[in-house]
């Protein structure tokens, strides 16, 4: 657990640099509304950070993953409401934007219940090992997804 | 809670974000595949009435002014005849008109009547609507055909003809053009066609009237590619490609 402050600064990156990624494909309303979960976001990690300082060094953050996921969540709906607007099917499955948000979107709403819980081993025990092959099969079906994206997806229907 | 417990919260919690995840992406797609699927038959429909519209104007010119016509020829035979010698040739140059404006009415009458369309072919079409111009002096034409041409069904070559019709009209009201040339290029599964006029042009991006809408509408209908370039004083280029599809055969 020595490493775990890695992944509390990991997660602050992360989520800002998905949510920048899709911000720009929203509209003027949900631009509001994404720039409004970012800060939240934000303020939530470093309340965190400032206030629960040890709690930063030795385990994982997890109100600011949970925060950080159903934000993006959220984010990533705004931006498939606005990919609707788009004219054809075909733009829409062929696109990589498409393919990577649903992706990251299983992935984050499958995952945040076992990230919401800090200390997994003394809280499961044995249970642990099954939590973890549940993420497993979460990673391979995300990546698969992605997969399926790169190859699928056409420049042309990029935004 | 026993550890047992804790897993099961977390499992169920997992698999039940998992399947919303999942099925709200499918809705999603499913939605967007339908709305595309009612779009298209938008816009088949909005085809489909208005070449009932012109049947019905073709119809109208054939049956109700070229019938005029033909008796006014009639009559001017009779008067032809019965005319003092001094007016004769003006009565001749009266039938050569009228025999003009039948050829013209009957050109115009096979121009809209999607049947004769069907008929004749795209090439040949194409080829009557040039010599049309030529005819009436609007601008030099030339047609170019290269390749062995495949077959392509009626409903689609329709909507072809209609694309090179709207630009063949547009280069007349807009681009005052005085030189058309079209090329219809077969190669394997792919046809080609390069339709140029040398009018004044217009900027490609600020320019999007109704015509340009409706052309790109009506080849995405058909699943053709359509560009259309211009440059200002050098004139205008459409390009559409169409390829073969393989249920083409079966229609």
């Amino acid at each position: 657990m020595d490493n775990v402050w890695l992944y509390n600064i990991k997660n602050l990156i992360e989520f800002n640099i998905l949510c920048y990624m899709f911000y720009g494909y929203l509209g003027k309303f949900a631009k509001k509304i994404g720039i409004g979960l970012v800060l939240l976001f934000n303020l939530i990690y470093f309340y965190n950070l400032i206030f629960e300082f040890d709690d930063f060094r030795s385990s994982l953050m997890t109100y600011t993953y949970v925060s950080g996921s159903i934000f993006l969540i959220v984010i990533i709906i705004m931006m498939l409401n606005e990919m609707l607007k788009v004219e054809s099917f075909e733009s829409i499955t062929r696109n990589l934007l498409f393919w990577v948000s649903f992706g990251l979107f299983v992935f984050y709403a499958t995952s945040f219940p076992i990230f919401s819980i800090s200390n997994l081993k003394e809280l499961l025990g044995d249970f642990q090992i099954q939590a973890a092959k549940i993420l497993l099969v979460v990673i391979f079906l995300m990546h698969s997804i992605l997969i399926t994206g790169f190859l699928w997806s056409k420049k042309k229907y990029s935004y | 809670m026993e550890q047992k417990e804790i897993f099961l919260l977390i499992f169920s919690a997992s698999l039940t974000s998992l399947v919303f995840s999942i099925s709200l992406v499918t809705l999603f797609v499913l939605y967007h595949r339908r709305k595309d699927y009612y779009r298209k038959e938008i816009t088949k429909t909005r085809i489909e009435i208005a070449e009932q519209t012109l049947r019905n104007i073709s119809w109208e010119i054939h049956d109700n002014v070229g019938q005029i016509l033909s008796t006014l020829n009639l009559y001017s035979y009779k008067v032809h005849e019965e005319s003092p010698t001094e007016l004769k040739p003006k009565v001749g140059e009266l039938q050569d008109l009228i025999q003009t404006a039948i050829t013209e009415v009957r050109g115009l009458s096979k121009a809209l009547n999607t049947d004769y369309i069907k008929n004749v072919g795209l090439i040949k079409s194409t080829e009557l609507e040039l010599s049309r111009f030529k005819r009436l002096k609007f601008m030099d034409t030339q047609l170019n055909v290269e390749g062995e041409p495949f077959i392509i069904p009626d409903d689609k070559e329709i909507i072809l003809l209609r694309i090179i019709q709207e630009f063949f009209s547009n280069s007349m009201k807009y681009a005052r053009a005085t030189k058309m040339d079209v090329d219809f290029i077969f190669k394997g599964k792919e046809l080609r066609i390069y339709v140029k006029d040398n009018g004044v042009g217009f900027e490609s991006a600020e320019v999007v009237g109704t015509g340009i809408i409706n052309m790109r509408n009506r080849a995405k209908l058909i699943g053709a590619f359509l560009n259309l370039e211009s440059e200002i004083n050098k004139g205008t280029r459409l390009e559409i490609i169409y390829r073969k599809k393989n249920t083409d055969n079966v229609t």
